[in-house]
This record gives structure tokens, C-alpha cells and sequence, in this order.
């Protein structure tokens, strides 16, 4: 029987107590839709809320300085060469952005109109070559390397197509052949070839930001002096050469160094050889009589002779094939200090045999003259001297034959002469004031106040004449070494030179000056002897640097001046150098 | 009260949206400014460098010689012009003491007739 509607009704009664359900349909979508969005919006928010933290954060509460990323780094592209200063901090060296020029041959239309432009304003190309290079089908050529910015820019103002500019850098000496000898030179990768440039290579090129620039203890001025008053003499005496030292007696900083003939530092690849050659410190010579200083200086201190003492130099002497002969022989006895006065080479010797072979060589060698000059430049000459330095030996070396020193250690062993009787190494780097100065003593303050009075002596009264600066007290030595040739030394042949220091009183600097084979003129009746040629260099530089380096001049008539200089002869009697 | 909450937030997120781009666009200014800088730092340092070059050339002493030779009327000082100041002589200054002060040590004028040196004035013939 099929139920009634009334069964049905009452089949489904009571009806199920209601329960939550979830909508489905539209109103489900709407109500996921919603809690969707609502999530998304709490995340965006909270994300939201962290960034305006930040931004309050960084602007308002984080009042310090912003730390810079590296950007002084930035600012110097690579680390360069240091510059080279001198001690008053002139500028010897530097390194300059330069421009290159190049052009593009095949993108020129006019290579004429084009090469006649650059002629005109680069008037050291020629027109025929630079045509050709233009002309050419290449893409690349040099033209001109390493222009200068006024260079530079009248190129550049000329508009022409197809030519551009590379940078390069380029050291630069803007001193130019002053210090030529001094500095050195750098090859083309930056690198030091010579001088300066070259001791000094890795301290300069250290590729560290910073680098402090290198200060010489040159001065630009004495070496003006120097180079000009030893340029003029060599042009005089028609030299090959010639050399300079200026040196500080008492801290041994080299103020000038000069040797010519020099070059022009850009130029060093096609200087001549001889032009590079440094007569200062490489070239080794036999000095001559300058080395009296040493046998007058060795004999006293070792108390082998007195100043009364004297010795017989009426007669050359006669040893194996040698004679030994005096300029301008007295032919009469000589007393020690006019042996030094007249520069005779026979008392010399004696006094030389007196002291011993042995006792020389150990005194040379105690004054830096047998071994290698420690100045820092690479061309540094090693000093010749006999192997056997036997009897013959020693009378030669008393007066500067058969012994070959540079002129830089001349002028450092006289220092030590006359500054009291300290040898101090002589060095080319500014010393810092204050500074310990390394020094070793090599003989007594006595004997270096009697060598003082002596040398004075030479330049009063004796062949040193010439290199007086009146007001100065110059006191010096001449020497003149005849250069040594095949069989025998060569006469006419000279080295000649003079070593000097001021004021002698008190001596602060020593100058030396050496010209490499002078020829005798009208003025000098012929002579080319050091008295001739190289004292009156020193008596000019003196007269000219005086004045800049602050020494006082004094009044030399005056009496205390002329009793501090006295050379007294023993048995008490003073005789003030009226020989 | 919903939809004013709902204004609000659009509005902040509006205006937190356009600070932020207002920094990042002015820190990316400040960012050029700053490259800028740096490099007309390096072209100016190149520059220095240059013009100190062509200082320490134009002070070459042998230019400096030759330009003093001709403009100037100098010479190299000779050394009977250098003197020390104490032997200067008062002069007119001794002859007339200050009347209520002890009379001032008097100094010889130096003897008429000598040229102007004082250096070399007591110089002597050598013996």
C-alpha cells in the first residue's frame, strides 16, 4: 500500500533538531572570498608595518652618519709612484695623466687637410711621415705619445674626424737635467732604471693608497750653484768632464751631487753613454795630492811626525823604475806643514814610509776609502788599489797615486778631517731633525783641529789660492792625479780636483770639485793643475751658497779669527802661517 | 565604522607607498651626486698634481737666473754687503741721550774716508 501524506509527515516526525551547517552554493564562495581576503590583508598589514618601522627607524632614529661603501677606495682608481721631493719640498719627480694620440686612418676623409693641421700644431712631426700614416689603410696609429694638456688641447680644438686620445701616465722630471744624475730615470712600465728611481723602485711603486712622497736631502739651489760654476769651468778648461759633491760635514746629507756631462732625464734612452755615466760616484780616479790630507791626517795621529818635524826633499827619489819628483820643487827641506803648504809629493812619501804600508792601508780603510760608498744609488764605483801594497806602493798612495777612489768618498773621508774626526756615512735621504747620525770616530778631535789649520793654510798661502771666498774661511787641498794609461800614466792626462770645507773654524760643509782631463789656457799660463781649474770652482760655489745656507761671514784679518787658525810649529813659537 | 577603517588604511598605505619611493629616489640621486663628486674629486686631484709640475718647472733656478738677469737690477749678494747688526754704529742715536736717562754707551762713528764695507775694512796687508 503506498503511504498517505499523513504517513509521510508523520515518517519524518519529529524532524531533526537543527544543526550549524556550512552554506554552500553562493553565500559558501562569498564567505571564503571574505576569510581570503582577510588573511591576505592581516599579511600584507603586518608586512606593511614592518617596513614603516624600518623607515621611522632609519629616518628618525638613527641620527649617526651613514657609513660610506667604499667610496674614498673609489677615488683613486690605482696606487702611483710616489713623488720625489727635495728637502725644502720642490718637486723632483711626479707622476702626470698624459694624452696620447692616435687616429683611425680609414675613417679619415681629408689625410691632407689633416696632417697640415697637426704639422702646424705639433710642429715636431714631420708631414711626410704622419701623410703616410694617415694615408694608410690601417685602423690603428700612434701619432704623438705622452702630449702635454696645452699640446692636448690645440689638437683637440683642430676638430678633426677620425683622431682620438688615450690616457697614459708618464713620470715626469720637471727639474729637468739638474737632477738628472741624482734621480735617475723609469723605463717604460714604471720601473726605475738609474739613480733614485731605481734604489728606491719598490718604495716608490709600493701599490699602497697614501704613499708618502720620498725627500731627498738635496737642495735645488746648491745644486744650481754647483752644476752652473762646474759647467763653466769645464766649458773654460775644455774638460771631458767634470764632477761636484756638496756635502754637510756634520750629518753627512749629500746637498748636491753633480756630474757632467748630464742628460735629460725623458730623453735617458737616447742619452749617450757617456752622458750617463756618473764621474761623482762611479767613476774612480786617481786623485793626486788630495790625498795628502790622509797621509798628513794618519801621521799625526799616530804620532809618527810632529809639525816641527820636517824631512828632506831636496832631491827626487829614485825606486825601481819610478822617479818621485815635486811641482814646482822647493829643493830644500820642508817642514810637515809646508810638505801639506807646497803639496810636495817627496815629503809625502817619506812620511808615508814612516807610517808603514800596514798601518796606511788599516787607516785608508778606517776612512771609508777601500771599500764601496754606501750613498744609495745603484752606480756606485769600487775603489782600485794594489793588491800587494808593498814599499812602493805606500810612497805612491802617500800622495794619491796607485789608489782609485770616487769623488763622493773623497769628499765624505775629508769631512771626517774636518768635522772633529767622525766619519759619517753620506747619504742622499733627508735626515729627520733630531735624528741619532750614525758615525764612527777615526781619529782625535786634535788632530782633526790641526788638519783644519793646515788645509786653511793651503788655501792663504799656499796652491789653494784660488779657491778663497773671502769672509768665508775656505780651507781645501788641491790634487792632480795624472790618469793612468797603457804603460805608464799619461802627462798631459789630468784629473784634477780640489776638496774644500767652510767655515774652518768651525766647518759645516764640504765642497768638492773634479774636472776629468782640463786643457790649460791663456788665463792659467797653460796649467791644468786642481789650484788652476777646480779651486776657483769651489771658491764661487762657496761665495754663492754661503748666503743660503745661513753661514756667517766673518771678518778673517780679525785677530780671533786669525788666532783660531794659527799653525803652531813647536818649541812654542807661533808662527801665524807667514812661511 | 568599517569603511572608515578601511578609508584610513588606504590612505596610510597611500601615503607610507609614496615616502618610501621618495627615499629610494632620493637616496638613488644622492647615490649619482655622490659618483659625481668623486669624480671631479680624482679630475681636480689630476689637476693639483699638474699645476704643481708646472710650478716646480717655472721655478727651475736656471730659469729664475735668467729671468732675474733681465727684469731685475739684482746681483748675487756680494759678501762685503752681509754685516751683523751689531756692528752697526748708533750714529746720530748716541749723540743725543734721552735727558732723563743715564747717557747711552757711545759708539765711534766710523773714520770718513772708508767705502761702505765694514767687513773688509780692518783687513790688514798679509805678512
Amino acid at each position: 500500500m503506498r503511504p498517505t501524506p499523513e504517513q509521510l509527515v508523520l515518517d519524518s516526525w519529529p524532524p531533526a533538531p537543527a544543526r550549524p551547517r556550512r552554506p554552500h552554493g553562493r553565500p559558501q564562495a562569498i564567505e571564503t572570498g571574505r576569510n581570503r581576503l582577510l588573511v591576505t590583508g592581516l599579511v600584507f598589514a603586518v608586512l606593511f608595518l614592518i617596513l614603516a618601522a624600518r623607515l621611522v627607524h632609519v629616518t628618525l632614529l638613527m641620527g649617526g652618519e651613514p657609513s660610506l661603501a667604499g667610496a674614498p677606495a673609489a677615488a683613486r682608481a690605482h696606487a702611483e709612484r710616489a713623488e720625489i721631493l727635495d728637502r725644502r719640498g720642490e718637486l723632483l719627480a711626479s707622476n702626470q695623466k698624459t694624452a696620447s694620440l692616435y687616429a683611425n686612418p680609414r675613417v679619415i676623409l681629408a689625410p691632407e687637410e689633416a696632417a697640415r693641421k697637426l704639422t702646424r700644431v705639433l710642429p715636431e712631426l714631420s708631414y711626410g711621415s704622419l701623410l703616410g700614416k694617415l694615408d694608410s689603410k690601417r685602423g690603428f696609429v700612434w701619432i704623438k705619445r705622452n702630449l702635454t694638456p696645452k699640446q692636448q688641447y690645440a689638437v683637440n680644438s683642430l676638430g678633426l674626424p677620425g683622431i682620438a686620445f688615450q690616457t697614459e701616465r708618464r713620470r715626469v722630471y720637471p727639474q729637468g737635467r739638474l737632477m738628472a744624475h741624482i734621480l735617475g730615470f723609469t723605463g717604460v712600465d714604471d720601473r726605475g732604471l738609474a739613480g733614485i728611481e731605481r734604489y728606491f723602485d719598490e718604495r716608490l711603486g709600493a701599490r699602497r693608497a697614501g704613499e708618502r712622497p720620498l725627500t731627498l736631502s738635496v737642495d735645488t739651489r746648491i745644486q744650481y750653484a754647483l752644476r752652473d760654476e762646474l759647467a763653466r769651468a769645464v766649458g773654460k778648461f775644455r774638460a771631458k768632464g767634470g764632477a761636484g759633491v756638496v756635502l754637510d760635514a756634520i750629518n753627512g746629507e749629500v746637498l748636491a751631487l753633480v756630474s757632467l756631462p748630464d742628460f735629460e732625464p725623458s730623453l735617458a734612452a737616447a742619452a749617450a753613454e757617456e752622458a750617463r755615466f756618473n764621474r761623482a760616484t762611479l767613476g774612480v780616479y786617481e786623485l793626486g795630492s788630495v790625498f795628502k790630507i790622509f797621509t798628513l791626517a794618519m801621521a799625526l795621529d799616530g804620532r809618527t811626525v810632529g809639525l816641527s818635524d820636517s824631512y828632506d826633499a831636496t832631491k827626487p827619489i829614485h825606486v825601481a823604475r819610478f822617479i818621485i819628483r815635486d811641482f814646482h820643487a822647493k829643493r830644500r827641506w820642508l817642514s810637515v806643514p809646508e810638505i801639506f803648504l807646497y803639496s810636495s809629493n817627496i815629503g809625502a812619501a817619506k812620511m808615508a814610509l814612516d807610517v808603514g804600508g800596514t798601518a796606511q792601508r788599516a787607516y785608508l780603510d778606517k776612512l771609508g776609502l777601500l771599500g764601496r760608498s754606501r750613498i744609495e744609488l745603484p752606480e756606485v764605483g769600487l775603489p782600485l788599489y794594489p793588491a800587494r801594497w808593498g814599499k812602493i806602493s805606500t810612497m805612491t798612495i802617500g800622495f794619491g797615486h796607485g789608489i782609485a777612489v770616487s769623488a763622493l768618498q773623497l769628499a765624505s773621508a775629508a769631512a771626517a778631517v774636518v768635522n772633529g774626526g767622525v766619519l759619517v756615512p753620506p747619504t742622499l735621504i733627508k735626515r729627520e731633525a733630531g735624528a741619532e747620525v750614525p758615525g764612527r770616530r777615526v781619529m782625535s778631535p786634535e788632530t782633526s783641529a790641526t788638519m783644519r789649520r793646515l788645509l786653511r793654510l793651503v788655501v792663504q798661502h799656499g796652491t789653494g789660492k784660488k779657491a778663497s771666498a773671502p769672509g768665508y774661511l775656505v780651507g781645501g787641498k788641491t790634487g792632480t792625479g795624472e790618469k793612468a794609461g797603457a804603460g805608464g800614466y799619461r802627462r798631459k792626462a789630468l784629473v784634477s780636483s780640489f776638496v774644500g770645507a767652510f767655515p774652518m773654524t768651525k766647518p759645516r760643509y764640504v765642497v768638492l770639485a773634479l774636472l776629468d782631463e782640463p786643457v790649460g789656457n791663456k788665463d792659467s799660463f797653460g796649467y791644468a793643475t786642481g789650484g788652476w781649474t777646480a779651486a776657483p770652482v769651489v771658491g764661487r760655489v762657496v761665495a754663492r751658497i754661503a748666503p743660503i745656507l745661513g753661514v756667517e761671514p766673518v771678518d778673517e784679518a780679525a785677530p780671533e779669527v786669525r788666532r783660531a787658525m794659527v799653525v803652531t810649529t813647536g818649541g812654542g813659537k807661533a808662527k801665524l802661517a807667514s812661511f | 565604522m568599517r569603511r572608515a577603517l578601511i578609508c584610513a588604511a588606504l590612505v596610510l598605505t597611500a601615503a607610507v607607498a609614496h615616502g618610501i619611493y621618495q627615499l629610494k629616489y632620493d637616496v638613488a640621486r644622492l647615490e649619482t651626486e655622490l659618483t659625481r663628486l668623486d669624480r671631479d674629486l680624482i679630475a681636480e686631484r689630476e689637476a693639483i698634481g699638474v699645476l704643481e709640475a708646472e710650478w716646480s718647472y717655472l721655478n727651475r733656478p736656471e730659469r729664475l737666473a735668467r729671468l732675474a738677469a733681465r727684469h731685475l737690477d739684482l746681483k748675487p749678494t756680494a759678501v762685503h754687503r752681509l754685516d751683523g747688526l751689531e756692528r752697526l754704529p748708533l750714529g746720530p742715536l748716541a749723540r743725543r741721550p734721552a735727558p732723563s736717562a743715564p747717557p747711552l754707551p757711545v759708539a765711534k762713528p766710523p773714520p770718513r774716508g772708508r767705502s761702505g764695507g765694514a767687513l773688509l775694512a780692518s783687513a790688514r796687508p798679509a805678512l
